[in-house]
């Protein structure tokens, strides 16, 4: 599904998949979830980011081998009031990172919940990272690397000291987890949302479905 | 395959099979079924339709290939394909071409073509005269008598010389079979070939009469049966019985008329015969296959439905009538829902039966049709045939223009040229290939709603035949998505139109994927496409013609560009469309804050975060710092934002969903609570120390206070302001509010949280209700205080004082008595001060104050109708004290109300009254009017009886007031004593009137020479002219009258003289016509009363006629002569017509003695016996009643017509006679008759007397 002829693409990869995946963002507020999308999308980094306001939509695009990844994401805000919205959007999500700041300990309990919150409620073959931001603020660490490297490696979690306002391993985790995602099908469980679907069916997959057409 | 056949229920199926009944051959119409059979050769009709073949999966694959190569193999030549493909080539801009060809395909068949030219250069066969198709077989005649046979790959299988010698073949017919033909000769001789060998099988010489030609051959259904038609215009039945040999021809065959129409038309048009089986939905809505046929006669088709009825007689029925604007020389069935016509310019055209559409026309005259025009006229036997005939067979081409299949066969005098219906995708390619994509996605759209005409090879169900459209007119949107690719390209293009052409298609189809997917994808690589195809999302998005879900992606990039276009509105109405989840909520947001899109915002925080209180924390302090700006008419920013939130305030209070739809089961009561907590607030979450309590309430109020009112209002009407609980809700809020309006410190106007009077006037009058109602209770003083500010001086300057609405408000706690701990004089007092005049009738009429109540009564223009019912039902005493005190403004009022309420209860008062009005003259002419009135107009509950001196006064106030009114109220019954009323009217100088009085009183000379007076003086105003004609005239009126009246008894010479010295003044001509105008006046009011001549007499004998020339009296004379004329004709016309009259009834009477009459019972109704039983005479009336002469009495009427009651006749003489009288008595007219003269007599001759010259 996800499969389709791209030759007529002038920019576009000659070969390969296209692969779309919806990946969002959680954790506590301020800890750097927009500034960190910022960065992988634009390459930009605000000192003072303002905060965000229910939840951005960002679409990146990643080239993986033959394989083009693009990435639809939710970067939801941080602050209690909108915690009611972020069902809405990792229901659907192939992939999240929860982020937190490795000077501040309460994120990083936050970030426990939303990973365990993530992993009852949301689907069960979801790519989980953890993602411990501001790690260019190393003089004031709170949260041990090793802490986290062990808490994530307990849950099956990809897992990486970020910092968006140095870049470090910005990119990475992005990549890391386009690597861990299943390319070459399911990717259109993203369809339970209705987004993001593309569809060139072939005939061969049509006669698998039987009728796909309302 | 056939199983879909069966179970489907479509048009198409049930035609096919019903086709199937028909011709077997129709089957390989269907491309599903196109299987060359393994021991046959491909049928001509397969090869026919090869280039047709494709499924749509293969229909890729065929693009770009020349549909030519692929027709070069079976040699046949797609006219309209090749031209267009020409085209294409010369110039890839074909949106010039020609619509013709579009669903019509035309092909020639070069083979046979080229057989028939060169049969006729090698063999001199002649030109192709007829045509046949049958079976795999097809076969033409010649116009020398051959006839060639071609199996279906279009080879000459053989040929047959039989018959070169009996001229030209005009007629051929396969049997059902197609195993056999039949051939007609123009000499008369009837062939059957074997049609895979051309070998003879018979030769039938002598089947109809010599010398005629033979026009149509049939076989019929049954194999034994055949019919023939001649030139001389019979129809003869063959019957073949195989085992004899022998054939017998019925010239006679047993005929039964099932159907007569005569078709009427032009002498030259053929008349036109075809069958078709056709699905017809009856009147009750069930399907039947009947067959159709179809009549044409030059341009009228009548289409008739053949049904057998039980007991198998076949009856034909009218279903439709067709008018054509051309005459028809062809016309045959092509399927059950087309026809196709040819008319006589040579031109085909298709038509759909069923919408009565011209589809398609085509030029068909490069063909050249070959005509049998020769075979009627029977030019080879020797012309022996009827004008009618051969006019008909001017244009017949019955044999050369013949329907195979779904096919039409035209035979040219040189080719053979093959038309049919292409299939709908070879439709939809043969557009693509011509690049008219949006024709082409038109057609295919039509396909898959159903719509679609002439639709050939869609088949299955009716949900299989929508798949298949849909899936084809997908490929072709997507070709032309990739136009757009290359349009990019190209600055001319318009691809505006592509991607919105492209976008509705895929709304239309229901395909969302392809215009979210690919189309998105093409479209994202240009900006300019992407404006565009966004620009096209909105109008279906608003009509809900495309889900309100887009791809967060999408959503984006359009909130983007009509945030950049400055689309503000267009957005607003979107953002509150789409679902949440597909919005960057972060970028709306900032959007609409920027952007002041309240509605959209709140719809976010509501929807998006189910938080209900946000608006009102966010944006009543934005409308609170718009609210405060200095100037000081409100921006229309700011009233856009405070609706929007009183908008919201009103839904969520009603639990209603922002901005439109309900909320979901259980966030109603969430939503009430939240908005009311976050409305009571005592201060905003960034309150600085000296806001003050509740500045929410505060400032919606200072934004819009009714609104916002009106808003709770609404809200009170829920349960959750009407419950126990909700009542406390209620009181606290109106304490709030209270609170806010009649806050203890007072504040200046300065102070931003000044709240003005209306405001304060508005919530006091809100609360005011509320308790009226008994929702609330307040505590007294806190009423005392609000009734105080509701009491606000009259004379207080207000911009909008809302004195109405505050009365009102008093009012209805008046009635609701929630006012009892306030003194009467408190509130008496307030009332005045806010001259609150209802509230102060109130008060009054509650301390039976009634003076002072009509005095309030008398101060409201709108009370004053209420004065009159109010005043009948007060008690006498009060009434008279009231009306004694009010009497001169009642009496402005309304005099004659009041004089009624006096006449009923307050006769006695009168004087009173009428004193009582000080001498205001007018006043009391009014009320003596009023009461004069009731006098005269008596009602019956009320009398009334003036007394004299009341009315002498009322006519000495007349004569004062109203002059003109004196001389008809003096005529009628003015109840005054005569001469006093001569006095006053002499007092007051009134001529008229006094000559009225004088004649009343019996003083015809003084009123004479009163108005005498009068007139000369108005003569000689009218001399000066100071006075009207008519005034002058109404004068000598009014002299002439009193001069009738007295019946000679006045001299009314002088009165002749006055009129007539007048026109021997000066101002000579104006006085003339006057003068006699005046004289005829007084001529015609005097004829009659004296007799003329005395009148002449008397003239003559005037000293003016002794003094005088004659010349002056001429006129005078002339005008007594003519008057004496005019009487004398008067007198004789009368005369004349009683005659006439008496005339007439003479007549009818004696008409009516000569008529008999007979009696409608046998008995006498007076004695009860026979009317035989009869000593005298028995009498007949004309009624029909009979008596015996001696049962009635005198005079001689029929009693039971007379209708007197109790009259019966005098029957005392009656003698029960002794014996019946003798049979033969002779009949004498009865006593009464018999002595008088009934002979006629004529009256003279009356012409009408003309009375024209008189008049």
């Amino acid at each position: 599904m996800a499969n389709r002829g791209t030759a007529q693409r002038p920019n576009g990869s000659t070969q390969g998949k296209i692969c779309q995946f919806k990946l969002v963002l959680l954790g506590e507020s301020a800890v750097g979830k927009s500034s960190l999308v910022l960065r992988f999308v634009k390459g930009q980094f605000h000192e003072y980011q303002e905060s965000t306001i229910g939840a951005a939509f960002l679409t990146q695009t990643v080239c993986l081998d033959d394989t083009t990844v693009k990435f639809e994401i939710w970067d939801t805000a941080g602050q209690e009031r909108y915690h009611s919205l972020a069902p809405m959007y990792y229901r659907g999500a192939q992939a999240a990172i929860v982020v937190y700041d490795i000077t501040n300990q309460d994120t990083f309990s936050r970030a426990q919940t939303w990973v365990k919150e993530l992993q009852r409620q949301a689907s069960p073959s979801i790519v989980i990272a953890l993602a411990g931001n501001k790690a260019d603020l190393a003089n004031k660490r709170v949260v041990e690397y090793d802490e986290a490297q062990t808490y994530a490696d307990e849950n099956g979690l990809l897992f990486m000291e970020t910092s968006a306002k140095t870049a470090m391993n910005v990119n990475d985790i992005f990549l890391a987890i386009a690597k861990k995602l299943p390319k070459n099908e399911q990717s259109g469980s993203a369809s339970t949302s209705g987004q993001g679907r593309r569809l060139v069916e072939s005939d061969g997959q049509k006669a698998a479905t039987g009728n796909c057409c309302k | 395959m056939a199983e879909n056949e069966f179970v489907s229920d479509s048009d198409e199926c049930l035609v096919t099979e019903a086709i199937n009944l028909d011709i077997e051959e129709v089957l390989l119409d269907n491309m599903e079924y196109a299987i060359p059979a393994v021991e046959e050769l491909p049928t001509l009709e397969s090869i026919l339709m090869e280039p047709d073949y494709e499924s749509p999966s293969e229909t890729d694959d065929d693009v770009g290939i020349p549909l030519g190569e692929k027709l070069g193999s079976s040699e046949t030549t797609s006219i309209g394909s090749h031209l267009s493909l020409n085209s294409l080539n010369k110039s890839s801009k074909t949106s010039q071409k020609a619509f013709s060809g579009v669903i019509l395909r035309h092909v020639i068949l070069k083979g046979i073509t080229s057989q028939i030219v060169s049969a006729n250069e090698r063999v001199n066969a002649g030109l192709a005269s007829a045509v046949a198709a049958g079976g795999n077989m097809l076969v033409i005649g010649t116009s020398h008598g051959l006839i060639l046979g071609f199996d279906s790959s279009q080879t000459l299988r053989w040929c047959d010389q039989e018959a070169r010698n009996q001229g030209s073949v005009s007629a051929l017919c396969f049997n059902y079979e197609g195993s056999r033909v039949l051939a007609g000769f123009v000499r008369g001789h009837i062939l059957m070939l074997d049609s895979s060998n051309g070998k003879v099988l018979r030769i039938l010489t002598d089947v109809h009469p010599l010398d005629t030609a033979v026009l149509h051959v049939k076989f019929t259904d049954s194999p034994k049966i055949a019919l023939c038609s001649d030139s001389g215009g019979s129809v003869f039945e063959l019957n073949f019985t195989r085992v004899m040999g022998v054939i017998v021809v019925c010239i006679r065959p047993r005929m039964r008329v099932v159907l007569s129409h005569s078709l009427t038309g032009a002498p030259t048009a053929p008349p036109q015969l075809s069958w078709q089986l056709v699905v017809i939905q009856t009147a009750d809505g069930s399907r039947v296959i009947d067959p159709v046929l179809a009549l044409a006669r030059d341009s009228v088709v009548h289409f008739y439905q053949v049904y057998s009825e039980i007991g198998s007689r076949v009856k034909l029925s009218p279903l439709r009538r067709m008018t054509l604007p051309y005459m028809i020389t062809n016309l045959r069935w092509l399927n059950p829902r087309s026809l196709i016509v040819l008319d006589n310019q040579e031109k085909l055209h298709l038509l759909d039966v069923r919408a009565q559409d011209n589809l398609e026309t085509l030029d068909m005259s490069r063909v050249g049709i070959s005509y049998a025009s020769s075979h009627f006229k029977g030019l080879s036997t020797g012309g022996n045939v009827s004008k009618a005939m051969a006019l008909a067979g001017e244009r017949a081409c019955y044999n050369t223009v013949i329907v195979f299949g779904t096919q039409l066969l035209l035979l040219g005098t040189k080719s053979l040229h093959v038309i049919c219906i292409r299939t709908w995708t070879e439709r939809l390619q043969h557009l693509i290939m011509q690049k008219r994509f949006p024709e082409a996605l038109a057609l295919g759209l039509s396909f898959y709603q159903d719509k679609g005409k002439a639709v050939i090879g869609l088949r299955g169900s009716k949900q299989r035949r929508k798949q298949i459209a849909r899936d084809k007119v997908c490929e072709v949107l997507i070709q032309y998505m990739e136009e757009l690719n290359q349009c990019l390209m190209d600055e001319n293009t318009d691809y505006d139109t592509i991607v919105l052409t492209c976008v509705d298609y895929c709304i239309q189809l229901e395909n969302l994927d392809l215009l979210f997917g690919k189309l998105w994808d093409i479209v994202f690589e240009s900006e300019g496409l992407k404006t565009s195809y966004l620009h096209a999302l909105e109008a279906p998005l608003l009509d809900g013609s495309l889900q309100s879900k887009l791809p967060p992606l999408i959503a984006q990039q359009l909130v983007t560009l009509y945030d950049q276009e400055d689309k503000v509105e267009s957005l607003e109405s979107i953002i509150v469309l789409l679902n949440v989840d597909c919005l960057d909520i972060h970028q709306v947001t900032t959007i609409c804050r920027q952007r002041g899109l309240w509605e959209a915002l709140i719809y976010l925080q509501t929807t998006a975060l189910g938080d209900f209180t946000a608006p009102i924390h966010q944006l009543v302090p934005v409308l609170q710092n718009l609210l405060r700006d200095p100037i000081t008419v409100p921006s229309r920013d700011c009233i856009k934002l405070g609706n929007a939130i009183l908008v919201y305030t009103s839904c969520c209070l009603a639990g209603r969903g922002f901005p439109k739809d309900e909320l979901p089961e259980g966030i109603p009561q969430k939503a009430k609570a939240d908005i009311l907590r976050a409305l009571l607030s005592q201060h905003s979450s960034l309150a600085n120390d000296t806001e003050r309590q509740y500045p929410y309430l505060r400032t919606l109020l200072q934004f819009d206070a009714k609104g916002f009112l009106d808003v709770i209002a609404i809200a009170f009407q829920e349960p959750e302001f009407t419950s126990e609980m909700g009542l406390r809700q209620r009181q606290r809020l109106i304490d709030i509010l209270l609170s806010i309006v009649m806050s203890n410190t007072p504040l200046t106007p300065k102070n931003i949280d000044y709240i003005t009077t209306e405001q304060q006037f508005m919530v006091l009058m809100f609360v005011a209700n509320e308790v009226s109602e008994n929702t609330i209770i307040l505590e007294s003083s806190t009423l005392k205080k609000m009734i105080d500010i509701l009491c606000i001086d009259s004379h207080v300057e207000l911009s909008k004082d809302f004195k109405t609405e505050r009365e009102n408000a008093i009012l209805g706690l008046l009635h609701s008595k929630k006012l009892c701990n306030i003194s009467d004089h408190t509130l008496l007092n307030l009332a005045n001060r806010a001259s609150f005049i209802r509230v102060a009738e109130l008060l009054y009429s509650a301390r039976e104050d009634w003076i002072a109540v009509c005095k309030c009564m008398m101060m409201d223009a709108s009370r004053h109708h209420d004065i009159w019912p109010w005043l009948e039902n007060l008690p006498i005493a009060s009434l008279d004290q009231v009306v004694s005190i009010h009497a001169s403004t009642l009496v402005t009022i309304n005099a004659s109300q009041f004089a009624t309420i006096i006449a009923t209860r307050l006769q006695n008062k009168i004087n009173v009254i009428l004193q009582s009005l000080d001498n205001n003259l007018n006043l009391e002419y009014k009320l003596l009017e009023a009461l004069y009135q009731i006098t005269q107009y008596k009602e019956e509950d009320v009398s009334l009886e003036l007394t004299t001196e009341h009315l002498e006064r009322y006519l000495a106030l007349m004569c004062e007031l109203e002059p003109k009114c004196v001389v008809a109220h003096l005529r009628g019954p003015h109840g005054c004593r005569l001469d006093e009323a001569l006095k006053i009217v002499q007092r007051w100088n009134c001529k008229d009137a006094e000559a009225v009085m004088l004649e009343k009183l019996g003083n015809y000379q003084d009123a004479f020479n009163l108005l005498l007076k009068e007139f000369k003086n108005q003569l000689e105003m009218y001399r000066l002219d100071e006075a009207s004609e008519s005034e002058t005239v109404h004068a000598a009126a009014q002299l002439a009258g009193i001069c009738r009246r007295s019946a000679g008894n006045l001299d009314w010479m002088p009165l002749v003289e006055t009129a007539f010295r007048s026109h021997s003044e000066n101002n000579k001509q104006k006085m003339d016509k006057l003068s006699s105008k005046l004289l005829r006046l007084i001529l015609e009011s005097l004829s009659g009363t004296s007799i003329l001549s005395n009148i002449l007499e008397q003239i003559l004998r005037n000293p003016l006629a002794t003094s005088g020339t004659m010349g002056d009296i001429r006129q005078l004379l002339s005008g007594v002569l003519i008057q004496s004329r005019y009487e004398q004709i008067l007198v004789e016309t009368t005369a004349r017509l009683v005659s006439l009259e008496l005339h007439k009834a003479l007549e009818k009477s004696l008409r009516d003695a000569g008529r008999a009459c007979g009696t409608v019972s046998v008995t006498c109704p007076v004695c009860r016996q026979l009317l035989s039983h009869c000593s005298d005479h028995a009498v007949v009336f004309s009624c029909g009643h009979g008596y015996h002469s001696a049962c009635l009495g005198e005079p001689k009427s029929c009693y039971k017509c007379l209708n007197v009651k109790g009259w019966a006749p005098v029957a005392t003489n009656f003698v029960i006679p002794a014996s019946p009288p003798s049979r033969k008595k002779q009949l004498l007219p009865p006593e009464f008759l018999r002595h008088r003269d009934l002979t006629l007599r004529l009256a003279p001759s009356c012409p009408t007397p003309d009375l024209e010259g008189i008049f």
